[in-house]
């Protein structure tokens, strides 16, 4: 019977596709996560899948482990920036029960419940880059103080257009996240007080997206003529402003300051086309992140709070050990 | 007559001499031939599918995979997408699509969230007047979709690309993107709570699909959207009105839409603005891996449950499995793929028989 053989193999085939998927996919955990049979085991979950910034706390991470041995580490997270999407991770993370979970929080407040479901079963939390609003949730938080570093671009800003009077445009990805918003208002405030001639534009949300970043900046420099600065505050939008800027004839004349680092934009300041850029130190958000997972695990005190420190990238400085140590790196030593 | 079916099984074909066949004969090829047709139905697949998932995890880590809480998580994150989906499989058994609902959600998990936190309070009623405002904000989406499809005939695609965008740009403005917090604790704490070893939430969304099911497969409401989708040019021809119905189905995928963030708001305690732009994604592909067909008149109640699952069991287990994230979505459009195509394999086998 054609219909009997056809459902069978039918079947069979989806049953086999499903599974293969699954056998390939698994075939490939082996060399992405070391062997199970460590002493801890440390899963980092960062904001979102396929970042600079967060790949490269994973990559600190991971050579940290591999550097105190008995040690497993490995990476876990969703495609989006979202509470939504984080949390169906951690649940499924905290059924695999690791020693700690380092987590890039999605949300200050929507993380808690299944973090606390995490530290309830034991596993220590070690917050990466944004603290939860309840501090009894995790052990430490992990971070650089996004106000200062909006306050050292404003510095910058101010120095970069002192004699001219003009507007700035601020582009963010999306609002509503405090990590952002005190990148932008350490900047306005610098401004507000220090540099009274630069207006600030209505703030330009780009959704993450490196084309409509680079399309609003166009935009921004079509509608004000007197517009001396831009400020991005996340990767995708400093390049796409740089883009924007070469595309609008405006590189050099149009001061663009950035935060955080991928491959375009550290040949964006090596060609002077990005003016400056804050660089934060997720490698060593990373490191610390792991060893105090270990610390914790052996019950040891650890501050709850720890700031790392920035550093301001320009043409001049690039090359410098000092700089190269904060890059984001897109390519780690080790499997992460 | 061989398993996997010979040449010309003779049972197949009635021998003449054998003209009229004995009743228990008659009963027993009918048996026969109704179990053939529910194993050859793509709810029957995919439930194979699903089992196939679910014993390779439950090989590569059974105490992490199968263990109750982890199951539990899996029914929960599937919840607002089944509740969606439910409305979904109405919309295309009748050839109908609504691309807005992840933003419909939105929208209404910002109204409930706002009504909730102006009348104040942790009791139950700011909770159900938050769920009855987002129902009807959610609804009064859907209905507007419906005007612009049915009354001013721009297609399904384009009206709901548009209020994909449109309704999201909205919530934006009312909330200034910034998500919103005042959740009363009663919804807070019902959202944790469960019962029978399942959330709340969860049992909201099976008691959506069981009726809703119900009402498709059983009634005459059901039957229409059937008919409307397989023909539209017969059910206007017997008496159908095409317009009317469309438009219910479309209010209900914005109410579905609205109840959805509701249980995202109890799950959640915060809105989730940012959290639902692939939302339709994964319920489009829920409901066509459940074998409901892109063009309408087709489709099955428990193969959207199914078809549901297999996305959010997979990427649950593929985190338990510790296998790197991007195979998630690389594995589930494979496995849509091959959902479809056998689909097609199917339809054209049937339409030579």
């Amino acid at each position: 019977m054609p219909y009997l053989r056809r459902t069978v193999l039918g079947m069979a085939t989806l049953a086999a596709i499903a599974a293969g998927a699954i056998a390939v996919a698994s075939a490939s955990a082996s060399t992405h996560a070391q062997a199970a049979s460590s002493k801890y085991s440390v899963v980092y979950i960062p904001g979102l899948t396929g970042n600079p910034f967060y790949s490269t706390v994973a990559c600190g991470a991971a050579v940290e482990a591999k550097k105190l041995g008995d040690v497993s580490f490995s990476t876990q997270g969703a495609a989006t920036f979202a509470v939504n999407a984080q949390t169906p991770i951690v649940e499924a993370v905290t059924a695999r029960h690791p020693t700690a979970i380092m987590i890039s929080n999605d949300d200050p407040t929507a993380m808690i419940p299944p973090l606390l479901k995490a530290q309830r079963a034991g596993i220590k939390i070690i917050n990466i880059d944004g603290d939860l609003t309840n501090l009894s949730v995790g052990v430490t938080n992990i971070q650089s103080d996004d106000l200062l570093g909006g306050q050292e671009a404003g510095e910058e800003m101010a120095e970069l257009t002192k004699d001219a009077a003009g507007t700035v445009l601020i582009e963010d990805n999306s609002p509503g996240y405090l990590v952002s918003e005190q990148r932008r208002n350490g900047l306005i405030d610098y401004l507000k007080q220090h540099d009274p001639k630069a207006t600030v534009l209505p703030i330009v949300y780009t959704d993450n997206s490196v084309a409509t970043a680079a399309a609003d900046v166009r935009a921004a420099a079509a509608a004000h003529s007197n517009l001396i600065g831009v400020y991005t505050v996340e990767t995708n939008n400093t390049q796409g402003a740089l883009t924007g800027l070469e595309a609008a004839h405006l590189t050099g004349k149009v001061k663009l300051i950035g935060f955080d680092t991928s491959s375009p934009i550290v040949a964006g300041i090596r060609s002077g086309k990005v003016s400056a850029d804050i660089v934060q130190y997720p490698y060593g958000e990373g490191m610390l992140g792991l060893q105090d997972a270990v610390l914790a695990a052996e019950g040891k005190k650890v501050p709850r709070e720890q700031h790392l420190p920035f550093v301001v990238a320009t043409q001049a400085n690039i090359n410098t050990a000092t700089v190269q140590k904060f890059i984001y790196k897109t390519s780690c030593s080790v499997p992460v | 007559m061989s398993p996997l079916g010979g040449t010309a099984p003779k049972a197949d074909r009635p021998d003449p001499a054998e003209s009229s066949p004995r009743p228990a004969q008659i009963r027993s090829d009918e048996r026969r031939q109704a179990a053939m047709r529910l194993l050859n139905t793509s709810p029957v697949y995919m439930f194979g599918v699903l089992l196939a998932i679910f014993v390779t995890f439950t090989v590569i880590n059974a105490s992490a995979f199968t263990s109750t809480g982890n199951l539990q998580n899996i029914a929960e994150n599937a919840a607002p997408y089944l509740v969606m989906a439910v409305a979904m499989t109405y919309l295309m058994i009748a050839a109908g699509l609504d691309l807005s609902i992840g933003s419909v959600l939105v929208f209404a998990n910002v109204i409930e969230a706002k009504v909730m936190g102006a009348i104040g309070g942790n009791g139950t009623f700011p909770v159900l007047v938050g769920l009855v405002a987002g129902i009807g904000v959610g609804a009064g989406w859907g209905l507007f979709n419906g005007f612009c499809v049915t009354k001013l005939r721009v297609p399904p695609l384009i009206t709901t690309l548009g209020t994909l965008g449109a309704v999201l740009g909205a919530a934006d403005l009312i909330t200034d993107g910034n998500d919103i917090r005042t959740v009363p604790m009663s919804l807070v704490n019902w959202g944790g709570d469960s019962f029978l070893g399942l959330y709340y939430i969860v049992w909201v969304a099976i008691a959506v699909a069981v009726v809703f099911g119900l009402i498709l497969h059983l009634t005459q409401f059901g039957r229409h959207t059937y008919i409307v989708g397989s023909n539209i040019e017969a059910a206007r021809r017997a008496g159908i009105n095409v317009d009317r119905h469309m438009l219910k189905l479309y209010a209900l995928s914005g109410a579905m839409a609205g109840l959805a963030g509701f249980l995202a708001l109890a799950q959640f305690a915060s809105t989730t603005i940012s959290g639902h732009s692939t939302d339709v994604i994964t319920v489009i592909t829920g409901v066509v891996l459940g074998g409901t067909s892109l063009f309408g008149g087709y489709g099955w109640m428990v193969g959207t449950v199914v078809g549901i699952l297999i996305p959010t069991a997979l990427n649950d287990g593929l985190v338990i499995a510790n296998v790197q994230p991007f195979w998630q979505p690389v594995a589930t459009g494979f496995i849509l793929i091959g959902a479809v195509y056998l689909d097609q394999l199917k339809r054209r086998s049937r339409e030579r028989a």
